[in-house]
């Protein structure tokens, strides 16, 4: 008995070693990097930095960001100076909640512009990641190795929630550095100094969508489900704001938590039945297809519904889930005949990667407008690579378009909402399985939040 | 009053999950004894596995250790890796994808009770609890490992859709008929158990092992078999609930365990014994909630508190407060009790040698280190609350992190925004957090064991929905984020930026870490001293037998109190400090899955002694042994998996936590030398 007891421990000892050790083996193939361990995306030698760029300046415009980018001139790299610029990446890929899918868009975006645009100015672009979990210390403490970092002059805020104490270190009252490509969360990330990002958040979103319901639409009666959280509710907060001056429509929103069991509830409580519209503000993706087997289960399958942009994945396209559904997009609206959509989904297929989704299309938007600030800073920079005060004075000189984009955006916003480089928003609906916008780009004042902030 | 009848009808999908869920547990709980924590997650794994199969026809392998991979590490090569998937051929049809799934689901049971289950029959139930969050942890982290964690998939129901499509009107009331359909195959399944329970030669043996297993096994009956096959008919049910329902809810890595609470608490209202109270308790929780959820929007009158939500816990501590029974055990042949708790004599030299060597660690340490080795300091600040209110006194309290999301709201209400300088808003922070803790504590004068570990699980959601959301000092959610000034006394500051002599130039600077290290020594001073004193002894009397104590005059109310307020108070020093770190805090934090995880930490290090909570330190989040971990092996996204592997197999494999079996080594290590020294002598 004694020796069987011993075998069983030892059996689970080895076990849980080799658990561990396995973790090392990958047996998916895919890569990581933490904290400890960064892993650096380069050309691989293949093209060396002071290789003789292939394309011209406007060609570079053309295929960097579909002809919208006004790139400014780009001196010819100096082979002294074109080191390679690490580009340090914050993405959460180690929790429950996870989004490896940015960081692959970020790499296939970086090895499109080594190998095409050879890099940044001549700078290849070395990826330099640091995973997060979902929880605030491991944000946080990215945050600060990268705040030690002399080589990391700025800070490329991917997926990540727990922006908070990032924003501690980085921000104003930290290591100053500037924050680019941060998608806007809450509240509080439009609010902060420092961060320049291509997203348009939360309250621009919310605001175009249910302006689009009342204004374009003539939605009077609208039930609301919405997230109980504080993105719900800052949310909530926009519509509730602006119906009375948007025609005096009525809502009914009710609070939908993680983990709603059935939302034929919540729905009849809204008074689906009755309303003209149905507004579902949850950023969960998996509560579209729930909403609309919800809806159809009530028999009210043809209410017009108006959602966020966490509805826009492939499989939501393929399943025709969002079909003739209102959705909102800043960034990431890869429309069915979008070319700059096309060339991205032809350089993931090049990778021999899945097709992009979801957040990729956000990311590779974030990644072209880094780049195109990094391509300002670096010309301040005299070819060199730039500083944070040059990347900052960059970001606030920057003004164009990016991919996926609308036109004609700039940095920062208005006073509060300083990290609002990018307040427009479009609707797009899916019909017949292809995306389709069904409007141009709205260009939202976000002063017209300040009355929010008390 | 037509829309209340609505409510009520519509909430038959709800109350079949739960129900469902809820039988599974009494099920789980019958056979085995064991509460299970992971029932939710199995639910998940066999869900996304038949959409696996259904979808691609790809059989998802949870991450298997590499038997080899020490060798590829070292030389760089790469011999072998186990699959992610194993293709079996294009989209399954959605039955066979089911009995691939059910089949994967009976395995999971089988492995559950072989592997892990079996060797803790006589294991205290915080044992069994920290085993199957270990579990839990597993199988939620192999579901975003395989298959993601943003993108849900899309998922065939498997009723027709003429059902789905149908709806039923009744009293005017539209309702789809798929919902009556769960709802009856649910009741179908309650049926089929206590069939199975009440006449089936099964069920006689299960019940017998239950009562009496020594008397079982005399008469033949094998408890090990009857566990093994009732594991396989539990995770079969969570199988089968997890595909049906998916359609209905959302199909993401953690709703099923969500769930799990309120069916926790019809499970409990049935006393883990009876299938039907549990039923019928499980579809009246999802009744009231979704009345009160109509009724907060219906009635301008009635309180907007998220009363829906708070319902499980209203129900759970109500039912408990008034029966006050603990749960039937399973009359097991001798069930062992929590580690000892150690009170080693005072070695000053050892105790300044560690002191000295954290302190070096974060004055001249690498970054990761530095930050390492704060992170873990605060973790066992709150490892030490556990260990006086679990360790000492046997109340198992899922409600701790509770308590220092109380602190640091409180601190930044108090500092940041009342202007109170330190150190009083910190102290006012944690006399704050012992308020919550001591009416934590009242559900404990009458309940005790797993219930109470209920219990406090659902107090600690009623504080996220009534005290983090609500209105008030300790209002977490809302804009701008709650923040915190730096500590500073006397013109030093302290703060994870103040300046230092030493590495001042790199964040965090040595000057809050060692802020924390005095805060942690002087705490853990102070529950060594807990442990020496009159009242020490009198929390382990308690621990011991209650009953037992009483007769020997010890106030058993008031001990449970005292040691309630006290691990409150030491949880508000590490919410404050916490909240000093971060300098800025969100709800998310303080979420009930990271609540089991704190417990199942501060078990693995060692839940009664305090070098157990600082081993417990090390494994928290980020935390001095990640980092040192993550030099021999980047785990990654592999990290959560690992760590629940981890916490099941210590479960298993040395129950006592690490601070045991390290002092099991030392002990023999020194019994092995003066039997060295006594041949030497006789020789």
């Amino acid at each position: 008995m004694l020796e069987k007891s011993r075998l069983l421990r030892l059996l689970a000892a080895l076990f849980v070693l080799s658990v561990l050790a396995g973790a090392c083996g990958d047996d998916d193939g895919s890569g990581e990097a933490t904290v400890a361990e960064a892993v650096t995306d380069t050309d691989d030698g293949s093209e060396s930095p002071d290789s003789e760029p292939e394309r011209s300046g406007a060609e570079n415009g053309e295929e960097g960001s579909g002809g919208q980018t006004d790139t400014p001139g780009e001196p010819d790299p100096d082979p002294a100076l074109a080191e390679p610029i690490k580009f340090p990446v914050i993405n959460m890929e180690e929790g429950l909640v996870a989004y490896p899918e940015t960081t692959e868009a970020l790499r296939i975006m970086a090895d499109y512009y080594n190998e095409s645009l050879n890099g940044i100015v001549g700078h290849p672009i070395e990826i330099d990641l640091c995973t997060a979990g979902d929880d605030p210390e491991s944000a946080q403490a990215c945050a600060q190795r990268f705040a030690n970092d002399d080589s990391a002059p700025f800070v490329f805020l991917a997926g990540v929630i727990n922006s908070a104490p990032v924003f501690e270190v980085l921000g104003p009252g930290g290591v100053d550095k500037p924050i680019l490509g941060h998608l806007l969360w809450d509240v509080p990330d439009s609010l902060q100094p420092g961060v320049y990002s291509h997203d348009p958040g939360l309250l621009p979103m919310a605001y175009e969508l249910i302006r689009w319901a009342v204004e374009e639409d003539g939605v009077t009666n609208l039930a609301v489900l919405v997230d109980d959280s504080d993105l719900g509710q800052a949310t909530l907060s926009v519509v509730d704001f602006f119906l009375a001056g948007l025609g005096g429509a009525t809502l009914t929103p009710v609070p939908i938590s993680v983990g709603q069991a059935d939302f034929l509830a919540p729905m009849t409580a809204a008074g689906v039945e009755k309303a003209d519209g149905l507004a579902l503000l949850i950023a969960e993706s998996a509560a579209c297809q729930t909403t609309r087997d919800a809806l159809e289960a009530l028999g009210q399958g043809d209410t017009p519904v108006y959602v966020g942009d966490w509805c826009l994945g492939e499989e939501f396209r393929q399943a025709g889930t969002a079909e003739g559904w209102r959705v909102v997009v800043g960034q990431n609206g890869a429309l069915a005949d979008d070319p700059e959509a096309e060339m991205f989904r032809q350089l993931y297929a090049d990778a021999g990667a899945d097709a992009p989704f979801g957040l990729a299309y956000s990311a590779a938007a974030g990644m072209d407008f880094a780049r195109q600030v990094l391509e300002i800073a670096i010309d301040k920079a005299t070819g060199a690579i730039p500083t944070s005060e040059q990347i900052h004075a960059a970001a606030a000189e920057w003004s164009g378009s990016f991919f996926l984009g609308p036109d004609t955006m700039s940095c920062p916003g208005p006073a509060p909402w300083v990290s609002t480089c990018n307040s427009a928003a479009r609707i797009v609906t899916l019909e017949d399985s292809k995306w389709v916008a069904v409007s141009d780009f709205n260009k939202v004042d976000v002063s017209i939040f300040d009355p929010l902030l008390g | 009053m037509g829309s209340y009848v609505q409510q009520v009808l519509l909430s038959s999908g709800a109350g079949a999950i739960f129900a469902a869920l809820a039988i599974g547990l009494v099920l789980t709980y019958r056979s085995s004894g064991v509460i299970n924590f992971a029932h939710g997650a199995i639910a998940t794994y066999v869900a996304y596995t038949y959409t696996s199969l259904q979808n691609d026809g790809d059989l998802p392998v949870p991450p298997l250790p590499n038997p080899v991979a020490p060798i590829e590490g070292i030389f760089g090569i790469e011999i072998f890796d186990f699959p992610a998937f194993v293709s079996m051929g294009d989209g399954w049809n959605q039955w066979l994808a089911l009995i691939g799934a059910l089949a994967v689901a009976g395995v999971l049971g089988l492995v559950f009770h072989f592997a892990v289950f079996r060797a803790l029959r006589y294991q205290p139930p915080l044992t069994k609890v920290v085993a199957s969050i270990g579990l839990m942890l597993a199988l939620q982290s192999a579901v975003v490992i395989r298959f993601g964690g943003s993108r849900p998939p899309p998922i065939q129901p498997l009723l027709p859709d003429s059902v789905r499509a149908d709806t039923a009107d009744v009293l005017g009331t539209i309702v789809p008929w798929d919902r009556f359909v769960l709802l009856g195959l649910t009741l179908v399944l309650t049926a089929c158990l206590w069939a199975l329970f009440r006449f089936s030669r099964f069920g006689l043996h299960t019940r017998a092992a239950a009562e009496n297993e020594q008397y079982a096994t005399l008469m033949g009956v094998s408890a090990d078999r009857q566990a093994a096959l009732s594991w396989m008919l539990a995770t079969l049910l969570a199988g089968s609930v997890g595909i049906l329902v998916a359609p209905t809810t959302s199909l993401t890595p953690v709703n099923f365990t969500l769930f799990i609470v309120p069916a926790l608490g019809a499970a409990l209202l049935a006393r883990f014994t009876s299938f039907w109270v549990a039923t019928f308790s499980a579809v009246g929780l999802a009744m009231g909630q979704n009345v009160l959820l109509y009724a907060e929007i219906d009635q301008e009158w009635f309180p907007d508190l998220n009363l829906d939500k708070v319902l499980p816990f209203a129900v759970i501590v109500g039912a408990m407060m008034a029966r006050g029974q603990v749960l039937p055990s399973r009359g097991a042949v001798e069930a062992s009790r929590l580690p000892p708790a150690f009170l080693s004599p005072w070695r000053p030299g050892l105790s300044l040698f560690w002191i000295a060597l954290a302190a070096a660690v974060i004055i001249w340490g690498p970054f990761d280190y530095r930050t390492g080795m704060t992170n873990s300091m605060i973790g066992a600040i709150l490892a030490l609350s556990l260990v006086v209110v679990t360790g000492y006194v046997g109340q198992i309290s899922l409600a701790q992190l509770a308590c220092t999301g109380v602190a640091a709201a409180g601190l930044a209400s108090f500092g940041t925004q009342a202007g109170i300088p330190f150190p009083i808003a910190p102290l006012l922070a944690a006399l704050a957090a012992t308020g919550f803790g001591l009416v934590l504590a009242l559900p404990a004068l009458r309940v005790r064991g797993t219930s109470l570990a209920i219990v406090t699980l659902a107090s600690a959601l009623a504080i996220d929905e009534l005290v983090f959301r609500g209105d008030g000092w300790f209002r977490i959610e809302g804009v701008p984020n709650r923040e915190f000034d730096d500590p500073s006394l006397f013109g030093i500051d302290f703060g994870w930026q103040s300046g230092f002599p030493v590495n001042g130039d790199e964040i965090p600077t040595p000057a809050f870490g060692l802020f924390v290290l005095v805060v942690l020594v002087l705490i853990a001073i102070a529950v060594v001293r807990l442990r020496q004193s009159k009242l020490g002894e009198q929390m382990l009397a308690v621990r011991a037998n209650e009953r037992a104590a009483a007769g020997a005059g010890v106030n058993v109310a008031g001990i449970k109190l005292a040691a309630f307020a006290i691990a409150a108070f030491i949880a508000g020093i590490a919410g404050s400090l916490n909240g000093y770190k971060l300098g800025a805090i969100k709800i998310e934090s303080f979420d009930v899955l990271v609540n089991l995880s704190i417990l199942a930490f501060a078990y693995l290090g060692g839940i009664s002694t305090v070098t157990g909570a600082l081993y417990a330190g090390t494994l928290f989040s980020s935390g001095i042994g990640v980092v040192l971990g993550e030099e021999i092996v980047a785990l990654g996204r592999y990290e959560s998996y690992a760590a629940g592997v981890a916490l099941a197999a210590t479960a298993v494999v040395n129950p006592q936590g690490i601070d045991g079996f390290d002092r099991a080594q030392r002990e023999r290590l020194k019994q092995w030398w003066r039997s060295r020294r006594a041949d030497r002598v006789i020789s």
